[in-house]
């Protein structure tokens, strides 16, 4: 009878890291269209939902997936940020979202500044994590 | 569908239940991201003012106050059949308002209480005041063969034609006038002396341009200052040599009241020695301002000016801003809280150098009610919903909203909540001004 009951727990647990999974990636897409939106208009979004709120919500979820995982024991393999799927996406995200904030520069400066940006972010990137994939 | 954790299986018994789980929670997000969608593009606008709070920051109704005085409610008490005032300026495009009171637990019932609101401008709704008279420096001819120069807010008469000519004034800046716009002004002392000039008497010297008042001569800051005031014959053309007969004045004259010019990134409203920062582009929409009257000004020109705190759409247009009244063609110019009738032409002339804001009379009479009653659940508040269909295309942007309790009372808060249409109209409506902004961010 003990053992059934853990093992509804497990499962309920599960069902709920799953859940929070996808919750989490909604809050994530959110969070990226609202970023678009604030940088081509600021106030249009956050003056009818805040920032705050949104990035608590998302660091409530995050400690709710890091705590069912260690909990469930579920870990994953570490992959190399040069394989990740979705880089290509971030990366056009992010360049997209800088150049929103530069609107007043002339196009070539605005596409040179946002690419130096990246780059800088990629180097620190490296400098960061090097040591670790070492 | 897409499964970020593949990893985590779950047993088949919990599949179901999963995907179940999984397609009500996309639900309730995309419901969510709905709502803030239709509350971006159908906005609810609430403002409040806090009675025990006057001077708080938060406050977003604009100066509660009684119409018989013109004063802020003494000890917050509105007595009986005295009319409480407030303002409101919101932004965008309403089909109603809910206006709700809350009261001090020992105060009246305020229940049946009409509530009445009206829409223009703040400055608009300023009771009328006395005409407008000619203003300083002005030169006037009427039919009767009399000359004259305003001069200390008098019309002094030039006692004969010789004066004028030994004296220098240019035959062409007399502005032609009735007798009855002469009585406008009062009537001075008459100009006898050939040697020495009239205070407010205006003069060219090379490029420059002055003002002489009390044997001083005070330097307009540019040309264009001097321009938007005058016109450019009514100076009297001197050399050089003429500086030395009157000191020069350290402090500079400016552009008209009410004149809009652009320094740097800012745009301003200059009057009587201060430039206010206009708030944002919607504030400067708002106000019924043209961008084609901004004047663009060097530094020099903006330094001469006391920069104030913010102008923004809950302010009402300062001192010597003009009017018109689209539909009777009336101009009006707003003086120390009045809205004094420019009531010739030739003083419109002397005053209209820049386009004045429009706005209607008779669109400002117009008004919507609605009647206060007991809010449910609650012992103190008392509210009512009002239908702005008929104000809101209307000219300005300020709500002007009124109570006459029947019984004193003691108002402890207010709120007044604007909420838009869910029509296609508004919603095209909400677009244009995306798109208009994203516009103004780029240029």
């Amino acid at each position: 009878m003990q053992l059934k009951k853990i093992t509804i727990n497990k499962n309920i647990l599960l069902l709920t890291y799953k859940l929070a999974y996808d919750l989490l990636l909604l809050l994530l897409l959110t969070f990226a269209a609202t970023l678009a939106a604030e940088g081509l208009l600021p106030g249009l979004v956050s003056s009818k939902i805040s920032f705050s709120k949104i990035t608590i919500i998302l660091f409530l979820v995050l400690t709710l997936i890091a705590y069912l995982g260690k909990k469930l024991s579920i870990t994953y393999n570490k992959t190399k940020i040069s394989k990740n799927k979705i880089l290509p996406i971030i990366i056009l995200f992010s360049f997209l979202l800088i150049g929103s904030s530069m609107l007043k520069f002339t196009l070539w400066e605005n596409i040179s500044i946002a690419l130096i940006t990246l780059f800088v972010f990629f180097l620190f990137y490296e400098l960061i994590f090097s040591s670790e994939n070492e | 569908m897409f499964d970020l954790t593949k990893e985590v299986v779950l047993q088949p018994s919990l599949q179901k239940k999963y995907a179940a789980l999984r397609a009500l929670l996309h639900f309730v997000f995309l419901i969510a991201m709905l709502f803030v969608l239709y509350r971006i593009l159908f906005p609810i606008v609430p403002l409040d003012f806090s009675l025990d709070n006057p001077n708080s920051t938060k406050n977003t109704l604009v100066s509660p106050r009684l119409s018989q005085t013109g004063e802020f409610p003494p000890k917050k008490s509105v007595g009986a059949t005295e009319t409480l005032i407030f303002n409101a300026n919101p932004i965008g495009q309403f089909s109603e308002a809910n206006i709700a009171f809350t009261l001090e637990k020992n105060s009246n019932n305020i229940e049946n209480t009409s509530i009445k609101i009206r829409k223009s401008y703040q400055a608009f709704f300023f009771p009328i005041g006395n005409p407008i008279d000619f203003k300083n420096g002005t030169l006037l001819a009427t039919p009767s063969g009399g000359y004259y120069i305003v001069s200390d807010g008098t019309a002094r008469k030039f006692s004969n034609t010789d004066i004028i000519l030994s004296l220098g004034y240019p035959k062409g800046a007399f502005i032609s006038i009735s007798e009855d716009d002469l009585k406008l002004n009062k009537i001075g002392q008459e100009i006898t002396d050939v040697n020495n000039y009239p205070n407010d008497t205006l003069f060219a010297i090379e490029d420059n341009f002055y003002q002489l008042k009390n044997q001083q001569l005070f330097p307009f800051v540019s040309a264009r200052a001097f321009l938007s005031q005058f016109d450019g014959i009514s100076a009297i053309a001197k050399d050089k040599d003429f500086l030395s007969r009157y000191p020069v004045s350290e402090t500079y004259l400016g552009f008209a009241d009410g004149t809009l010019v652009s320094s740097a990134e800012s745009v301003f409203i200059l009057s009587e020695g201060k430039s206010y920062p206009i708030e944002n582009d919607v504030t400067f929409s708002a106000m019924g301002f043209s961008w084609d009257d901004v004047i663009a000004v060097t530094a020099n020109e903006i330094g001469v000016y006391k920069k104030q705190k913010q102008f923004t759409r809950n302010d009402s247009h300062p001192n010597g801003t003009i009017f018109v009244d689209q539909k009777t063609n009336k101009y009006f110019i707003i003086k120390d809280k009045k809205r004094k009738p420019i009531i010739s032409p030739a003083l419109i002339k002397t005053y209209s150098k820049q386009k004045p804001v429009l706005a209607s009379s008779l669109e400002a009479e117009k008004e919507s009610s609605c009647t206060l009653k007991k809010k449910f659940f609650s012992s103190n508040t008392y509210e009512c919903r009002v239908s702005l269909k008929d104000l809101t295309l209307l000219t300005g942007n300020d709500y002007q909203m009124s109570a006459t309790f029947s019984n004193s009372a003691k108002p402890s808060s207010i709120n007044a909540t604007f909420s838009t249409p869910l029509t296609f109209h508004s919603l095209r409506n909400s677009l244009s001004t995306i798109k208009t902004k994203l516009k103004n961010r780029q240029n």
